[in-house]
């Protein structure tokens, strides 16, 4: 006689289609995207990544409410302190231990070089850097994994090039903070004024430990030389220590000045009425201008968040949130070179309309205002006045010039 | 006035006294007889707390003042001139005394005045800094320093080592004019004869413990203790 | 490279050397009296001279932000920071003057980090600035180049504190008993004086001085967090070439290095950064225990 199963072959069918109406639902469930973000959140430069983490904050409150792919954006911050070896260990833990996604941050120029090369090259990562602002970045270390969605400096120094041809100066004197970015910046400015103008001359150079606080004495010995402009290479907090300086040694509306993002308001808003005049500044953002609806929108949610204005890193981690958002969107699943692809020429709205991320070089492409200090009753304090904008394409190196670049490295 | 009970005290590791037990009564000159290393100033330090005894009692004014520290001692009556002076460098003479003043509990009311009619050398030097000094006058400014404090009890340590014969009596001369004023002493020596003529009692300590003690006749014609005293 | 030196430059270099050299001096002889009479670097010093700052910029905003506010910060602020030396002094510092003398510098580390920290969530992230009263704003001519105003203020107040310090040290009970306490401490235990206040009482009178050295330095720079940092390695370096303890060795030091830097960027601006570190490698070569007397 026949034994009797314990489960007859229909009831084993039963089972079998319960188990996977369970589980492919699962299998075919979204997930969040998991971000890392690696910024500088202690010491002095911890205002800008504070900035920037409050835009992407902004950003991925607004995505989530209709999600991306089924699931939310979700994110983890790393402090780097400022640091490259820690920016570049928290980096690494977070791809490999945490499993992230997509990499963002920082505003350390050295860890981004860093984080690009040793994390996101090797371990095949996409990494969007959203404040420093080395042009090398994207220019000759650039390479597939790597993004920038912050403004850099060989477009801050195309851009002050531009401004400095229509001016009368010919003796310039170059100081600033005495690492990579200052270098950069310097080197990229005056590349490109050389390039337009061949006949300026740099009569001399200074170089400051970055941070340093005291630059009376930097800024008395310059003086004592006469330029006719200064150009500033500094960063973070120095520009206000360099605005403070030039209010206080009486050098204000007496010999010009340019530094790059010192119309920045978060830079600009300590010092007060006190700020000093007459100095030049180009910008990829200022929360008062331009007064599209998208920007006065933006400003009016982040202030009602934070209780401060929008700097130019909440700007970009904001705009960097809308690519993700959209990239992952437009790729279809959570995959990284999709992800990838589908990032490269990839167009968003930003609250300065739309911005590009550019396909042959993973730059997004920003207009910069170029602007010169005043003092506004209404703001109680100085903010960029006659702001001239320069369209992206204008002060963006070309294609042609990173593939070159690239190539020569 | 001072009994102390049995006390061992340590220097780290280092066992200094075993079972130093002594007394001094009020008014007394009490000697504290030994050669060198044989635990006197260790002694007097455990009573100041300035090397707090790991076992045993102290007691002054019938108050438990073991392991008391010293300012605390100080505040008590009890003044202390160690062997190696420690004046301080940087002040002047009159400095030293001036830091040093307080109303302190003994009969009499000694001031920088006073202090300088016992030691007129002293005035002399007033304005001079006290690491100018020779070894005698620092011996001096520190006797007159622990005065200012106005004590009861004065615990001298080897206040003769390194002077002169001349200056070594008229020293004796003055620590038995102290003994006239009333104060009390404990004088850590290693010369008998010096403390002969000053001291009513003594007693004898050899490699940290109490040897001999008794009244100082006695104890001079004791040649087991004329031979520890090296005499 | 042309040079732009001039005589009227190097002198005015030399004066704002002078001046930077007064904040200098400020703060490290308030580290050098409490090195002197605890024999503890107060690795807090630097934290306290940042807290200074912070808290002068909110005095000062608080009344007004005007002339009355800053002078009213001037004084309050240094007050404020020593009465937080003295609430960490009384409340874990003093129980530690028994222990073993590591545990003092721990617990001025310690401090520091507490500080540190503290500074940052009372006052966030940002910077800060203060503004100097509007008669010590602009600069005035000195032989044809400008220097601040509130530098020449500087050059004033400098010597005033150190008058006032030297007159502390040496015509004043208290300070006389400081001079012996951190020359032999046990012996001024003996004379009946209760060393653990006089340590409080240095601690507080160092720690007041950082505070005003941040609360003057603060309109010439930004405030922000990380001042700490750079003022502790300054003073520290400063107390060792000038002598442990010595108030003397702290103004010899604080010169050297004010001075150095700052002629340094007149001269060099390339290497100015390195040029008071190399006055101090030369000087601790030359005579490694300080120019000037160490009180141990």
């Amino acid at each position: 006689m026949k034994k009797e199963r314990f489960f007859s072959v229909g009831q084993l069918l039963m089972w079998a289609g319960c188990l996977l109406a369970v589980v492919m639902p699962a299998a075919a469930e979204a997930r969040d995207i998991k971000v890392g973000i690696v910024d500088t959140y202690s010491g002095p430069a911890a205002v800008f990544g504070n900035d920037a983490l409050n835009g992407f904050k902004l950003a991925v409150n607004e995505i989530n409410k209709q999600g991306v792919l089924g699931g939310k954006i979700v994110f983890t911050t790393r402090d780097e302190q400022f640091k490259v070896d820690i920016g570049l260990n928290v980096a690494k833990e977070l791809v490999l231990k945490e499993n992230v996604d997509v990499l963002v941050g920082t505003i350390n120029s050295g860890a981004s070089m860093a984080i690009s090369e040793a994390v996101a090259k090797k371990e095949k990562i996409p990494f969007i850097v959203w404040t420093a602002k080395s042009e090398n970045i994207t220019g000759k270390a650039g390479h597939r994994y790597v993004f920038s969605t912050a403004e850099n400096t060989a477009m801050a120094g195309k851009s002050a090039a531009v401004a400095f041809a229509k001016k009368p100066f010919k003796k310039f004197w170059i100081a600033g903070d005495d690492y990579e970015y200052g270098h950069a910046i310097a080197d990229a400015i005056w590349r490109n004024l050389k390039k337009i103008k061949p006949e300026v001359e740099a009569i001399g150079r200074t170089w400051w430990k970055p941070g340093e606080p005291d630059l009376i004495p930097y800024l008395t010995a310059i003086q004592a030389a006469k330029p006719d402009c200064i150009i500033f290479a500094t960063g973070g907090v120095s520009m206000a220590n360099v605005l403070k300086a030039i209010k206080t040694t009486g050098m204000e509306n007496k010999i010009p000045a340019w530094i790059h993002t010192a119309t920045d308001h978060s830079v600009l808003k300590p010092l007060g009425m006190n700020a000093p005049e007459g100095v030049m500044g180009t910008i990829q953002y200022h929360y008062y201008y331009p007064e599209t609806p998208a920007n006065k929108k933006f400003v009016a949610d982040f202030q009602a968040a934070y209780g401060n204005p929008p700097g130019f890193p909440a700007f970009n981690a904001y705009t960097t949130a809308q690519l993700i958002a959209g990239a992952y969107r437009k790729a279809g699943k959570i995959d990284k070179e999709k992800f990838i692809d589908a990032m490269e020429g990839l167009k968003v709205d930003t609250p300065v309309g739309k911005v590009e991320m550019r396909a042959c070089d993973h730059q997004a492409v920003y207009p910069m205002f170029l602007g010169t200090t005043k003092i506004s009753q209404e703001f109680g304090g100085a903010i960029a006045a006659d702001i001239i904008t320069l369209q992206g394409d204008e002060v963006m190196p070309t294609c042609e010039e990173i593939a070159e670049a690239r190539k020569q490295k | 006035m001072l009994e102390v009970q049995g006390i061992h005290t340590y220097y780290g590791l280092s066992h200094i006294l075993f079972d130093v037990s002594l007394r001094v009564e009020a008014g007394q000159v009490v000697c504290l007889l030994g050669r060198n290393g044989a635990g006197k100033t260790t002694t007097l330090k455990s009573i100041m707390g300035l090397a707090p005894p790991a076992r045993g009692r102290i007691r002054f004014n019938q108050r438990d003042v073991t392991g008391w520290p010293p300012y605390r001692m100080a505040r008590q009556g009890a003044g202390f001139v160690p062997d190696n002076r420690r004046i301080f460098a940087d002040l002047t003479v009159g400095e030293n005394l001036e830091i040093a003043a307080r109303q302190g509990p003994g009969a009499e009311k000694w001031d920088r005045e006073r202090v300088y009619d016992l030691f007129p050398a002293l005035r002399a030097m007033d304005r001079r800094r006290g690491g100018l000094l020779s070894g005698g006058e620092q011996k001096m400014l520190a006797i007159a320093r622990a005065l200012m404090t106005n004590p009861q009890f004065l615990l001298l340590d080897e206040p003769t080592e390194g002077l002169a014969p001349l200056l070594v009596k008229s020293l004796g001369e003055r620590i038995r004019k102290l003994k006239e004023l009333g104060l009390t002493v404990l004088l850590a020596e290693q010369n008998l004869r010096f403390t002969l003529g000053l001291s009513d009692y003594g007693y004898i300590i050899d490699n940290g413990r109490i040897c001999h003690h008794g009244r100082v006749a006695e104890l001079v014609n004791d040649p087991q203790v004329r031979k520890i005293c090296g005499i | 490279m042309e040079s732009y030196v001039t005589v009227s430059g190097l002198i005015s270099q030399f004066l704002v050397g002078l001046s930077r050299a007064m904040i200098l001096f400020i703060v490290s002889s308030g580290l050098s009296f409490i090195l002197g009479v605890l024999r503890v670097p107060n690795v807090a010093h630097g934290s306290l001279y940042m807290i200074g700052a912070f808290v002068a910029h909110t005095l000062a905003m608080a009344a007004g932000g005007g002339a009355a506010g800053f002078w009213l910060a001037l004084v309050l602020a240094p007050t404020a920071v020593a009465l937080i030396s003295l609430a960490a002094e009384r409340l874990l510092f003093c129980h530690l003057y028994e222990r073993e003398h590591l545990m003092l510098l721990l617990f001025t580390f310690a401090l520091a980090l507490i500080l540190g920290d503290l500074t940052k969530i009372t006052w966030g992230a940002d910077y800060r600035s203060l503004v100097a009263p509007p008669f010590l704003q602009g600069s005035v001519m000195v032989l044809g180049t400008p220097f601040p105003r509130y530098n020449l203020f500087l050059l004033a107040v400098g010597p005033v504190v150190a008058l006032g310090l030297w007159l502390f040290s040496n015509k004043t009970k208290v300070g006389k008993i400081a001079r012996a306490a951190a020359v032999d401490r046990e012996m001024v235990g003996a004379i009946g004086i209760n060393v653990g206040r006089v340590f409080a009482f240095a601690f507080v009178l160092g720690c007041f001085l950082a505070g005003l050295g941040g609360a003057l330095v603060s309109p010439t720079v930004s405030i922000t967090l990380g001042m700490d940092h750079t003022i502790i390695i300054e003073a520290f370096l400063i107390v060792t070439i000038g002598g442990l303890g010595n108030m003397w060795g702290a103004l010899a030091g604080s010169l050297i290095f004010g001075v150095s830097q700052s002629m340094g960027i007149l001269l060099w601006p390339q290497f100015a950064i390195v040029f008071p570190y190399l006055a101090v490698v030369i000087i601790l070569t030359l005579k490694p225990t300080g120019l000037l007397k160490s009180v141990w």
